[in-house]
């Protein structure tokens, strides 16, 4: 197993935000969490991805533990994400969002100062990089624009290009259709896709389009009111009696 | 006609070149001419530094700015310098508060942190050679004549790892929490400086309390004792080239060490600190470390100018740290472009110029105009109360000018140029 | 016998660390309830103090004291002068200052803290200058007979009128506050707000009016501090508010930030703490430490509030929103 969340749980000022949820992520595989507003899926990931740390349980990416790991070195490590509400650099340019993600990456000691010729390669093999990451997304032609400037959609792109750039293994993406045209939803379905089968990135997805999710999910995990609900394939899920009670009411 | 005349790379440089040329020549009048009336030397020295920098404009040929820039600082100022040690004060001091700037705008530029107690970590330095470099100590530690001339320059390391040391101290605790919090610790900090200067002479004196401490030792002592012997020039106008010299290279050596820095990985991640924090962590970027390295950096280039005042001063006092000069180097900061290096250069001269030249030279009109016994709309200048006096205006300008450059123009007079990063296809990595 | 003249001295020392206190918790509360609504410290808040301080004591300088009112109703006439001038400063201040800021998209955090310090280097230098014209600089509040009188509780502890009318005043403002925030359909909607800016606009509270009504009502309340403390320390300058500006935001830190107990809790604790250590630092010490670095204790305790407890003793652990 790639990734593993055993029994992890967050509660705020007395409500128990999620607690004791399983999340088990394969290789290659796209893992879709859904569920109602309110139900813990942010949180869960904001956990995962060491925004917060959990109160309980274990967090365990190829056989490391991730607990008392820091957000930045949790990044480094091989797990991505992106916002639900965007969180771009909007004042840099679109390049220069992607380059962030390579910052740690690259020499930035007084190599980078001097700019030594050694330095000047690899920093010069991150823009290439950068560029590449960009062009996977779609976004190739608008990279030298200021991030603020892009539309909505193109800045859901940009995030993915940004988590790409970290090389990760395992990538979190929340809501990335939110928002976005039947159009632009394709486009991110066929993105989805070619991440997991060219890249041999794991995905986990947080949606609501239940659509998406289909066309998309090896499994499911369904949230409620911070519990998992049911987990299963998506064929089965979208049968499950518990889980249509908890979306109609 | 005239667009496509100034359009031209060839015609921009030999324009650049003559205004820079043009200034100088100004200046020279000026200085050998005896003319003291400081609206006049103001504004032929905002000639000069506009001129210089209309010539380091993307258009201008590289040869010709390095030319222009070096001749005009290594060249003629030093030179006009000699005879008017009034000129080479305000350009040593512009070198010292661009510095300033320059280390202040790394912390509230880059990284987005609002320092409110940059001159702590001045005062910080000042003192170490202030109380190491003089006979302070002598009466605790019996026999300390304080450390010779010479040793000044193993200090200057030592009083900027000092000051970014204690830096770090500050910044540890406050980091964490939200930045808003660091403005005020900063200036709690700034407080505490003050208090702790005010009253360390007791029970053992190591500040010299509101006193301050006298006769600190000249680094350049010798070295002008030993040139002014052949070349006849005063020891004192030596002394005090070489402490315009020794500022401005240190300015010159910040000044590149800022610029290379914000062109690295650091500076993208600071920069990405700046634009959302909890976004930057997210992509891998240690942000308490990067904030850390950020201030305890700007302290330390503080720090060192502090030894450098404290050695050009040969006395210091609580009165040269206080809050206003904290603010003092805020304004010029805001003034020339959050975020923008040569920006906050300019900021700088101007508000030297400014508070230096302009509102000392009202004052001595106005004091003037009282001498004289004039009137104006009935009421004599004679009886207008000491406290109005224009260079008592200093923190009135300051406020105004950082409120309205924040509403109307948040960018500043030069704001940042962010350089391109293009990729190469042929790269092998 | 060190130590007796020590506990002679603490009934005496918490009485007027109880008097500093509530003048910071009343300050405090500005920056709270400015910190509740727009998540921004108000630099220029504590002159907004020193304006309604001023403000005050002229009042009762020029037009009060000639009058034959009981003492109690010259001070209640400048309390309520003085609040009604801090409060237009502090309105004058969110409209030409902070609003133009906010309705400009992306002007970042780091914009309204400079904007805020520049502001309030105008307002300390515009009323330095205003003084100065006449003539002045320092100005004292007018010796009144009546607040000086004392009621000597017990050998140890003489209680002064003045002290008992800044509890007595204090404690009312911060009771009415209190009241108004939790009592108040404006309270609900300023509290609405603080909650959700975007919810509480959804559901019809303009949250520009909540926004002004923070303002004027936090400098209402500091501008009757400003004449409480002109009260307690005889006299009051135009660099008066600097540093009480320093502690009250120190005292909203230690409280809690945006919790009003807590600003107050925090005020109070802060005022005793600093008036013990100005005490007991150089008793304790023969002198070695002065009472000046009463400061230093009050700035450490900031530091490690931050580092212990950085929501402060009342204040929720709130997640940021990511």
């Amino acid at each position: 197993m790639l990734l593993e969340a055993k029994g992890l749980s967050k509660s705020f000022g007395g409500i128990h935000a999620v607690s004791a949820v399983d999340l088990y992520v394969p290789e290659k595989s796209i893992i879709a969490v859904i569920g109602p507003n309110g139900a813990g899926k942010t949180t869960f990931f904001n956990m995962v991805t060491g925004v917060y740390s959990p109160d309980a349980g274990s967090l365990v990416l190829d056989g490391e533990s991730l607990l008392n790991t820091s957000a930045d070195q949790i990044a480094l490590k091989g797990i991505a994400r992106t916002f639900q509400t965007i969180r771009i650099f909007r004042g840099m340019t679109v390049l220069e969002n992607v380059l962030v993600s390579q910052a740690m990456r690259v020499p930035h000691g007084l190599s980078a100062i001097f700019r030594t010729a050694a330095y000047c390669r690899k920093e010069q093999a991150a823009i290439n990089f950068a560029f590449e990451c960009l062009e996977r997304v779609g976004l190739g032609g608008v990279s030298q624009e200021i991030a603020s400037c892009l539309s909505y959609g193109q800045q859901r792109c940009l995030e993915i290009a940004r988590a790409l750039a970290l090389k990760p293994r395992v990538l979190l993406l929340d809501e990335p259709a939110a928002g976005m045209n039947a159009q632009e939803k394709a486009v991110v379905i066929h993105l989805v896709k070619v991440l997991k089968e060219e890249l041999g990135i794991s995905i986990v997805l947080i949606e609501h389009d239940m659509e998406m999710v289909a066309k998309l999910a090896d499994r499911v995990t369904v949230l409620h009111h911070g519990q998992v609900l049911a987990e299963g394939e998506p064929a089965e899920i979208s049968r499950h009696p518990d889980v249509i009670a908890a979306y109609l009411g | 006609m005239i667009r496509k005349l100034f359009n031209n790379g060839k015609n921009q440089t030999t324009f650049a070149l003559g205004a820079v040329f043009l200034a100088v020549i100004c200046n020279i009048i000026l200085a050998t001419q005896g003319i003291n009336n400081s609206f006049v030397v103001s504004l032929a020295f905002l000639l000069l530094v506009s001129s210089l920098y209309r010539l380091n404009s993307s258009s201008v040929a590289t040869w010709a700015r390095v030319f222009g820039v070096v001749s005009v600082i290594f060249g003629v100022l030093p030179w006009i310098g000699l005879s008017r040690l009034d000129y080479l004060d305000v350009a040593t001091q512009i070198a010292l508060f661009a510095t300033l700037a320059m280390g202040l705008n790394l912390v509230v530029g880059m990284v987005g942190l609002l320092d409110l107690g940059f001159i702590a970590f001045f005062a910080v330095g000042a003192y170490t050679w202030a109380i190491l470099g003089s006979s302070q100590l002598s009466e605790i530690w019996i026999g300390f004549a304080g450390l010779p001339g010479w040793s000044f320059f193993l200090v200057l390391p030592c009083a900027a790892a000092l000051a970014g040391g204690v830096g770090v101290l500050l910044g540890l605790p406050v980091l964490r929490v939200k930045g808003d919090y660091l403005a005020l610790v900063t200036l709690g900090f700034g407080e505490v400086i003050r208090v702790l200067l005010n009253n360390l002479d007791k029970p053992i004196n190591l500040t010299g309390g509101p006193r301050g401490i006298p006769s600190i030792h000249q680094p350049f002592a010798e070295l002008a004792t030993t040139v002014a012997q052949w070349s006849g020039i005063e020891n004192y106008r030596l002394q005090a080239l070489a402490y315009y010299l020794l500022t401005v290279l240190i300015a010159f050596a910040a000044a590149w060490v800022f610029n290379r820095i914000s062109r690295s990985p650091i500076g993208w991640a600071w920069e990405a600190i700046r634009e959302d924090e909890i976004a930057a962590q997210a992509m891998g970027i240690p942000r308490i470390r990067m904030k850390l390295l950020a201030f305890a950096l700007g302290a330390s280039v503080s720090g060192m100018m502090g030894v450098v005042f404290a050695a050009k001063q040969t006395f210091i006092s609580p009165d040269s740290f206080d809050f206003n000069q904290s603010i003092g180097i805020l304004a010029m900061v805001v003034l020339g472009g959050v975020g923008s290096l040569r920006g906050v250069v300019l900021g700088a001269a101007v508000m030297v110029i400014l508070n230096v030249q302009v509102l000392k030279g009202f004052s001595s009109t106005l004091a003037a105009l009282k001498a004289s016994g004039a009137s104006f709309m009935g009421s004599s200048f004679t009886n207008w109360p000491p406290e109005l006096e224009p260079s008592k205006y200093e923190r009135l300008l300051f406020g105004l000018l950082v409120w309205w450059m924040m509403i109307y123009r948040p960018e500043g007079l030069l704001p940042a140029k962010r350089p391109i990063f293009i990729r190469d296809d042929n790269h092998v990595a | 016998m060190e130590t007796s003249i020590g506990w002679q001295l603490l009934p005496m020392t918490l009485a007027d660390g109880l008097s500093l206190g509530v003048m910071y918790a009343i300050i405090a509360l500005g920056y709270t309830l400015v910190y509740g609504v727009l998540g921004l410290i108000n630099f220029a808040h504590s002159e907004v103090f020193m304006v309604g301080g001023i403000v005050g004591v002229e009042l009762l300088i020029y037009v009060l004291t000639p009058t034959s009112l009981h003492p109690l109703i010259q001070l209640a006439l400048a309390l309520l002068g003085a609040g009604f001038a801090a409060a237009a400063v502090a309105w004058g201040v969110e409209r030409y200052a902070y609003y133009p800021l906010r309705s400009r998209p992306g002007s970042g955090s780091l914009a309204p803290l400079i904007t805020g310090i520049g502001v309030s280097l105008v307002l300390m230098d515009t009323v330095r200058l205003f003084e100065s014209f006449f003539g002045h600089f320092e100005r004292p509040f007018p010796s009144i007979a009546w607040f000086e009188e004392t009621y000597a509780v017990s050998e140890h502890l003489i209680l002064s009128y003045k002290s008992l009318v800044i509890w007595g005043l204090g404690g009312g403002f911060l009771a009415l506050v209190h009241g108004l925030v939790n009592r108040t359909r404006w309270g609900l909607a300023l509290r609405a707000v603080a909650q959700d800016t975007h919810a509480a606009m959804l559901l019809g509270i303009e949250s520009r009016k909540m926004v002004v009504l923070a303002f004027v009502l936090g400098g209402f309340l500091a501008g009757m501090g400003g004449v409480l403390y002109a009260l307690q320390f005889g006299k009051i300058n135009a660099f008066s508010g600097f540093v009480p500006g320093i502690k009250a935001f120190t005292a909203a830190v230690l409280g809690g930030i945006g919790s009003i107990p807590g600003a107050v809790l925090g005020g109070i604790l802060l005022g005793l703490i600093e008036m013990l250590a100005g005490t007991y630092l150089p008793l304790l010490t023969d002198g070695a430490i002065g009472s000046e670095y009463k400061d230093i204790v009050t700035f450490l305790l900031l530091i490690l509030v931050l580092l212990c407890r950085p929501t402060g003793l009342l204040g929720k652990p709130k997640a940021e929103k990511v």
